[in-house]
């Protein structure tokens, strides 16, 4: 009897033990295999990291030709010194996944749509839409066209030996935590994963159109109107480059053949880049800075993330010493500086990405018309791994244009991401890590691709100067706002713009140099481009910048800081006389406000929340239509109209039997909100710093900060400055930044998000550069990696 | 005298052992220790779960500064000091488990 009761204990013990090695879930969260997690010798608690653990390490390598000494600084900075380029490459990817192994594993896996692999069915319809808008093909393609350039490329291959070094040496139990929680082990690393982690970086940048919604609004409102409401240029705008412009040999071609509707287009659903994405830059020269040689500053505006978007590091060999952050994945600075020049970039925003209609021959859509001819799709098995489920596949067809992101819609996707480079786009970021002049600047980022940024620089020679830099399309006159007929190839773009003939300003006579994601020219710049432009941070850096006055560090930190926001001061001028006089008397937080998007401020969430009622009962024709997908016209058209036009017809409300007027929907809007509850912005804003994988345990608390899209500090709830920088450049650069976050990847890290409270509070960490590791003060440790042999 | 040998050998053994081996060798271990010491049922069960529960509950002091304590009570939403234990929980009952199925089978050979 008792060996009965023996054998059903012992079936009891197995059963709980499969039960513990294997991963469950608890209704749709995923749960790790829980004696593999909660065990203290190779579980989660192996992740702990005291401040006393961290101690010197000795290693060797033979992917190294010389030593190389690794000193981490109190704030856990990297400060690598080589002996030699490739050398320091090695060590930058061995540090980079040392810190952020999961983050840059995830941050590939999105694009390549590979999150299902690790995190299950719920996430295959995303990884269909990133096949489907051809992340991955891109990636591919950007990887041949990469090894046309075997001497270069040895630089990304010992980038990522690096990488590969570090990932080699893990047993289970040192895997970050994310791989125990969601029980995947950590995959090698190829030059495959940097070419995602740049497509990454497209998507995000030069990922986004509206070319099925503004279509939709060309058939709703007709030409004439459609030009009213969705006009080309903001006469107000201060362009990014204001001309003249280089002459060029070019005449603007005629406009190219929307894509006749017969009935609204769909929505088409797909991943876009984020609202809120953006940047700022600027540099002063001389003349208009209180040290009399340049400062420049420069801080992006993205997604922001628990680990950081950024990863400082310092560099030094033989040849340069240079400090700043880059993009987990990368080699090389992305924004930083070295004892001759400052650099930084913000994103140009031109549109690269159109959608043309596809004529399938039959019901199969395996031809397509094209010329006049048959033309066959070429038809992409993609399969996809999904944790739990098994092997999905997929055809994906692709044509002339490029892949149809949706078979229902037939439309096919022309992305400038899919293209293969030129050269290999990360060089810009290792060469200019060693410049020391403009020129070499110029020549060491000329062959950046895509994400087209606005590439600023200073040089303590007294030097600025921008360029627009990236290699973009050349279209007709307004081609690619809407939905191109994709019946003939002669609407495809008319090639790329000569590089020479980006716009570029080089020691402006104005003395500064400024870019925030506006208009990169005015109207005169020759050729055609559409996008997606941010006006009013531009022309706040300017109305500070062009004052008559020289400007320091505190005043460089105050701007990226400012919270002044001229579309509520420009709204508020023609909003508030239109209330009438009971409404006036409610509305003595908005008359008494200074504009300035404070924590503390209670005016300025009321604002937004009347700006947004007023403006869904404006634009009820968009707003109301729940079955077609229209774009919302851009905020200064609205304040144009009601500046302009007292009366006018888009003012009467659909819905109602009566005719209404400006006045009435100003203060109907007015009273909508001036009943709900106060809080102040900092309260309305929730703004908080969310984790990769957006577990609340492993994101930060909410944060009590201001800023708006609009102002220059440009913080949404979860979209703001990424890394804040300034940098008076002089006999020794004297540099300043800040990030959200903190240098470890790891959550049980002193150092994963130490940084918050500092950038939070708007204050900025001093930089030193250290040109030798002695000059470092208390290190926190130290890594030797000798040549092994 | 004997339940003693088997709980120190099981604390040492899970405290050591785990480095090298994986996690589960708790399971074996428990069912052999109580299997050829014939210690009674209630014996076999509740001195292995005690073996491991202390040696992880005490692993688990060792390694985290309260950090992780913090991240899984954030992540199971209960109070962090109970996460330790919760763990150690987890390790004790399968070696419990398998101790309490290494007595009983030994009670019948006997």
């Amino acid at each position: 009897m008792s060996r009965i009761f023996g054998l059903i204990t012992l079936f009891g013990g197995l059963t709980f033990l499969y039960f513990l090695q294997s991963a469950s879930t608890i209704g749709d969260k995923p749960l790790p295999p829980l004696g593999n997690f909660l065990n203290p010798y190779s579980g989660i608690w192996q992740n702990a990291e005291p401040e006393d653990s961290y101690t010197d390490l000795e290693l060797a390598s033979d992917s190294i030709s010389d030593d190389v000494r690794i000193v981490f600084d109190e704030r856990m900075v990297p400060h690598i010194y080589a002996q030699n380029l490739k050398d320091a490459l090695f060590a930058q990817g061995y540090v980079e996944a040392y810190h952020r192994l999961f983050q840059m594993d995830l941050s590939t896996r999105s694009p390549d749509g590979r999150l299902s692999e690790i995190l299950g069915e719920n996430l295959l319809a995303y990884d269909q839409k990133q096949r489907r808008l051809g992340l991955s093909y891109a990636a591919d393609n950007a990887v041949k066209s990469w090894e046309k350039f075997p001497e270069l490329l040895t630089n990304i291959d010992a980038y990522a030996a690096g990488i590969n070094y570090y990932i080699n040496q893990l047993e289970p139990a040192d895997y970050p935590m994310e791989y125990k929680l969601l029980d995947f082990a950590p995959q090698q690393w190829t030059n495959r994963h940097c070419a995602l982690l740049l497509k990454a970086m497209s998507q995000t940048l030069a990922g986004y159109e509206e070319d099925v919604e503004m279509s939709n609004a060309l058939k709703l409102f007709g030409e004439k109107d459609f030009k009213t409401i969705y006009p080309y240029y903001n006469p107000k705008d201060v362009p990014v480059i204001e001309g003249p412009y280089t002459p060029v040999d070019y005449t603007q071609v005629s406009a190219v053949a929307n894509a006749e509707l017969s009935a609204y287009l769909p929505r088409l659903d797909r991943p876009r880049s984020p609202d809120g994405v953006g940047s700022n830059n600027w540099a002063i020269n001389g003349s208009k800075s209180e040290t009399g040689r340049p400062i420049l500053a420069n801080d992006p505006h993205l997604p922001l993330s628990l680990p950081s978007t950024w990863y400082e590091i310092a560099i030094t060999t033989p040849d340069f010493s240079a400090h700043g952050v880059t993009l987990l994945g990368m080699p090389g600075i992305m924004i930083g500086f070295n004892e001759h020049i400052a650099w930084g970039e913000t994103n140009v925003g031109h549109d690269v990405m159109d959608y043309y209609s596809v004529q399938w021959t039959d019901s199969t859509k395996t031809y397509y018309m094209l010329d006049g001819k048959k033309t066959a799709a070429d038809l992409k098995i993609e399969t996809y791994k999904v944790k739990g489920v098994g092997e999905v596949h997929d055809t994906v067809r692709y044509t002339h244009w490029g892949p149809v992101v949706e078979d229902e819609t037939n439309l096919a996707l022309r992305w400038l991401v899919h293209d293969g480079a030129a050269t290999p786009e990360f060089m810009s970021f290792v060469d200019g890590m060693g410049c020391t002049t403009y020129a070499e600047y110029l020549d060491a980022t000329g062959s950046f691709q895509s994400p087209a940024q606005n590439f600023i620089y200073a040089d303590n020679s007294g030097d600025i100067g921008l360029r627009i830099n990236g290699k973009l399309p050349i279209k007709r006159k307004g081609q690619g706002v809407t939905v191109t007929d994709g019946s003939s190839k002669a609407n495809g773009w008319q090639g790329f713009i000569p590089r020479n003939e980006n716009p570029q300003e080089y020691n402006p006579a104005r003395g500064y140099v400024s870019s925030s994601n506006q208009w990169s020219t005015s109207p005169n710049y020759p050729y055609f481009y559409n996008g997606r432009f941010e006006g009013y941070r531009g022309r706040m850096a300017h109305r500070f910048l062009s004052q008559d006055d020289t400007f320091g560090v505190a005043e460089m930190k105050a701007l990226q800081l400012n919270n002044y926001s001229i579309e509520a001061e420009e709204a508020l001028a023609v909003m508030l006389p239109l209330l009438d006089s009971v409404n006036r008397k409610r509305a003595r937080t908005l008359t008494e406000w200074n504009f300035e998007y404070n924590a503390a401020s209670k005016a300025a969430p009321l604002f937004d929340e009347w700006y947004t009622s007023f403006e869904r009962l404006l634009w009820d024709e968009v707003y109301g239509r729940k079955d077609v997908d229209l774009p919302v016209p851009h905020t200064w058209v609205t304040i144009n109209l009601i500046g302009k036009y007292p009366q006018h017809k888009y003012y009467d409300i659909q819905s109602t039997s009566v005719k209404e007027t400006l006045k009435d929907i100003v203060n109907l809007s007015f009273v909508q909100v001036i009943n709900n509850p106060q809080m102040t912005l900092g309260k309305a804003k929730k703004a908080y710093i969310p984790h990769l994988t957006r577990l609340p345990a492993l994101s930060s608390d909410t944060l009590n900060i201001g800023g708006t899209k609009r102002a220059l500090n440009a913080m949404r709830q979860t979209v703001g400055p990424s890394w804040r920088m300034v940098v008076a450049l002089g006999d020794e650069p004297e540099a300043y930044g800040v990030y959200p976050g903190g240098q470890s990847g790891n959550p049980a890290s002193a150092y994963y998000s130490n940084q918050i409270e500092t950038w939070a509070k708007g204050s900025y960490n001093k930089i030193p550069l250290a040109t030798q590791p002695e000059k470092i003060s208390n290190p926190i440790f130290n890594i030797t990696i000798s040549n092994e042999k | 005298m004997k339940n003693s040998l088997v709980f120190i050998l099981l604390f040492v053994g899970t405290v050591i052992g785990s480095i090298f081996l994986p996690w589960w060798i708790v399971a074996p271990s428990a069912l052999i220790f109580t299997y050829f010491s014939r210690t009674t049922a209630l014996a076999g069960f509740f001195i292995p779960l005690l073996a491991v529960f202390l040696a992880w509950l005490a692993s688990i002091f060792f390694y985290d500064d309260g950090a992780i304590r913090e991240i899984l009570g954030k992540l199971f939403q209960v109070h962090a000091l109970l996460t330790p234990f919760i763990a150690a929980l987890v390790g004790g009952l399968v070696s419990g488990l398998f101790g309490l199925a290494g007595a009983l089978l030994a009670n019948n050979r006997r």
